[in-house]
């Protein structure tokens, strides 16, 4: 069951209700879990800190903020990218910047994609129904975790 | 002893008469040999000397290139017309000293050479600096001072100084030589009088025990003649080359000042006495410690007897700040040159003494100059860091309450539009079209931004094809529209492209979206020349403005149409007036309402001249 699940990392909560909405809207029926900043975020994906005691979660999609309290999206791209047991979790940055430099950091530090929330929300709800399409359905991933290799 | 007598005197008088005139053949040999000795060595003595003063001269001329290259950037800097004033002046007092300089190296072709070099570049410089105070009043101060000729010059300056170094460094070269050659004739002379006086001696002993005490008077006329004939050659030649040394000291632009070994002033010059205050009276015979402020005085005698033992070219306390005292008690930084000076009186040294205030203070004011600019690029950096950030922060957190607005608004009218007449449906479509053009001011707004801060690339743009490609788009985008598209060939822009690229779409684009209630439309691109200018402008034949606003146009969020009527933020004509003025042209518009527009613009109008003729497409039409 957690296999299927998406990994939401925002700490808006009007950007949480809304990308909910969103997915709603699409019908993706997916487990939602929602990270509220970068280091509650590393704690549930290692199972460290508050959610210790339980393993490796991975998630089907990760949704990641960049400006986020405490530990920001690029850091928190960076632990995932370093760790053998998260490096090949699909990550989209999903975030208000069109900054050049914040696309460039971000593929660089290994993200899979990078999609600007529109402010017009039925674009947004566009967005999301692919992203879900894509991520969730299309695309494949590996059996097996790459630290079992 | 009739017969001895008669011998004696028959000897006498032909051993007197051969003696003595073999005495006087030696003594004129030797009176000779000493002269032209003398002559030699007080020649090599007389090159020294005006060595030294071409050295100084040079040094002079090398340090009021750069003073004059100080006061050019000073300029720069404080557009300031009395230090474009200063470096005039400074410009023409280099042209005096070369004149100097080419009567003083007269005979030095390699240096006459660099002198031919050095006048060329200082009649260019000087032309340049005319036509600079020229420019500073017909276009500007601040533009003036980014014409190529301004930096032309600052390279012609720097130039000059090194034909200066290089031509000092020259006759240091010649100046070790020319000692080391007076060395050596100084050391033979002394020699040829030493041996060639034994000899002369030797003959008169020889001579004496013969004739006996009768004779010694004789001798020692002999002697004395022969001595005498020494010392008149010698003092006349002395005489005369210290006269021809006197008048080179005299003139010398620096201050000279030549002491003996225990410290007494033999001989100033007139810059000596201008320099301290001193009439030569009471500097002659004087120790030079007169001139060393008192804080120095107790160790200068130890330095100069330091100097002695071993004397050669080099500069004073190399690396430490020298002060002169003046008769007034005032003190004045100087720089002080040595070398040694071999005379019959033993070794002088010779000092070359420059009032170094000037310099000092100028390097102070550049000091400070470059220190409140680092100061200033400091700030500006930490301005722009700020406004990244703030950029940074209006991208992010402005944009995020407006999705909250756009979607829950949205969220309320499909989850409640049971309950929601069509009156408040209406009001929520109003806030989220106001939430949509928010948004869109943020990001013209931060493009603004961006235009003013991006680093910009200079290259040769196509602005006919780039024109063609924007029009395509809106074409593509829009392909009910009827509107005829001129766009006139080969016009080219030297700048930034992505930056034009913008320029071309805010022009266009308005173009585009003020003809589109025309049911056929004319939109025209092109370029033509006015006064000497080239001119690229955008026409459409729109609703065009009363000129009275004309100036309101390129003003942030500034607009003459209801957004009702023609949408837009009113940012794109800022963003356009920004870039071209980066690139260093004017934007201008000019229409009458009903009647169309026209946006003109220019690049680099400064450098026009040299580059603008190339392409001028208004001869093509």
């Amino acid at each position: 069951m957690e296999e299927k699940l998406i990994l939401l990392i925002e700490d808006n909560p009007d950007d949480v209700a809304l990308t909910l909405r969103a997915l709603k809207k699409n019908s993706i029926s997916n487990q939602i879990v929602v990270a509220r900043d970068g280091v509650e975020a590393l704690d549930y994906l290692f199972g460290t800190g508050l959610h210790a005691g339980h393993d490796v979660v991975a998630p089907q999609l990760v949704l990641l903020d960049l400006k986020l309290p405490r530990m920001d999206g690029f850091e928190v791209l960076k632990r995932i990218r370093a760790d053998q047991r998260t490096r090949f979790l699909p990550v989209v940055i999903l975030t208000s910047s069109k900054e050049q430099q914040d696309i460039v950091d971000g593929y660089g530090l290994g993200a899979n994609s990078y999609v600007r929330k529109p402010v017009d929300f039925q674009q947004f709800v566009e967005a999301v129904r692919q992203l879900g399409l894509y991520w969730l359905i299309l695309n494949e991933k590996p059996q097996r975790s790459p630290a079992a290799n | 002893m009739a017969w001895y007598r008669s011998f004696r005197r028959n000897f006498e008088d032909k051993f007197l008469g051969v003696g003595f005139a073999l005495a006087i053949v030696a003594a004129v040999a030797i009176g000779w040999n000493a002269y032209s000795d003398a002559r030699e060595s007080s020649d090599w003595y007389r090159w020294i000397a005006h060595t030294q003063i071409v050295i100084a001269t040079l040094d002079a001329a090398h340090a009021d290139s750069f003073s004059s290259l100080i006061a050019l950037q000073a300029y720069a800097k404080s557009e300031d017309l009395s230090d474009l004033d200063k470096h005039t002046k400074i410009v023409s007092r280099l042209q005096r000293e070369s004149a100097a300089l080419r009567t003083l190296t007269v005979d030095n072709p390699s240096q006459q050479n660099r002198l031919d070099q050095a006048d060329s570049i200082e009649r260019r410089a000087s032309a340049i600096s005319q036509r600079l105070t020229h420019m500073a009043s017909t276009i500007g101060r601040k533009d003036a001072v980014k014409t190529p000729d301004f930096a032309e010059l600052g390279a012609a300056l720097y130039q000059l100084s090194e034909q200066f170094d290089q031509m000092s460094a020259e006759e240091r070269r010649l100046l070790m030589q020319r000692i080391a050659r007076a060395r050596v004739g100084s050391k033979q002379s002394v020699t040829v009088m030493g041996v060639g006086g034994s000899v002369v001696f030797a003959w008169m002993l020889l001579i004496g025990g013969y004739v006996g005490l009768t004779t010694k008077r004789l001798e020692q006329a002999q002697a004395g003649l022969a001595i005498s004939k020494i010392e008149v050659a010698d003092l006349t030649e002395r005489k005369r080359s210290e006269e021809q040394f006197g008048a080179l000291l005299e003139s010398a632009p620096v201050a000279m000042v030549i002491v003996s070994k225990d410290g007494r002033i033999k001989l100033v010059n007139a810059q000596t006495e201008k320099l301290f205050g001193y009439p030569r009276s009471e500097l002659l015979g004087n120790t030079v410690e007169m001139l060393v402020p008192v804080r120095f005085r107790d160790q200068h005698p130890q330095h100069r007897i330091g100097y002695f033992v071993d004397p050669k070219v080099r500069s004073m306390g190399s690396g430490l700040e020298l002060y002169g005292l003046r008769k007034d008690g005032t003190e004045f930084p100087i720089e002080i040159s040595l070398s040694p000076l071999e005379t019959v009186e033993g070794t002088l040294v010779s000092s070359a003494i420059r009032d170094i205030t000037e310099r000092k203070r100028t390097e102070e004011e550049v000091r400070v100059l470059n220190q409140a600019e680092r100061q200033h690029a400091l700030q500006l950096e930490a301005a722009n860091k700020e406004l990244e950030a703030f950029s940074y922060s209006v991208s992010h957190d402005l944009r995020a309450p407006l999705r909250s607005i756009d979607g829950f608004s949205l969220a309320l009218m499909e989850d409640y539009a049971d309950t929601l007449d069509a009156e408040a449906r209406g009001l929520l479509e109003r806030i989220r079209a106001a939430t949509q053009r928010m948004a869109q001011l943020i990001d013209d707004l931060l493009n603004l931004a961006r235009v003013t801060r991006s680093e910009m690339r200079s290259e040769v743009v196509d602005l006919s094809a780039m024109a063609k490609v924007i029009l395509g788009e809106f074409h593509s985008l829009e392909p009910q529209r009827c509107v005829e598209c001129v766009v006139q060939e080969g016009v080219i822009g030297n700048g930034d492209p992505d930056l034009l690229r913008v320029v071309l779409e805010n022009l266009l684009g308005n173009a585009w979206k003020f003809t589109m209630k025309k049911p056929r439309a004319k939109i025209e691109l092109g370029i033509l020349r006015r006064d000497g200018q080239q001119v690229y402008f955008v026409r459409d034949d729109g609703p065009g403005f009363d000129m009275t606003y004309a100036n309101k146009l390129f003003g942030t969020f500034q607009r003459l149409h209801a957004t009702a009527e023609f949408p837009g933020t009113g940012i794109g004509l800022a963003s356009v007036r920004r870039i071209i003025h980066r690139h260093g042209g004017r934007t201008w518009a000019e229409g009458e309402e009903h009647k169309g527009a026209t946006f003109s613009f220019t690049l680099h109008e400064n450098e026009e001249s040299s580059n603008g003729r190339k392409t001028d497409p208004a001869d093509r039409r």
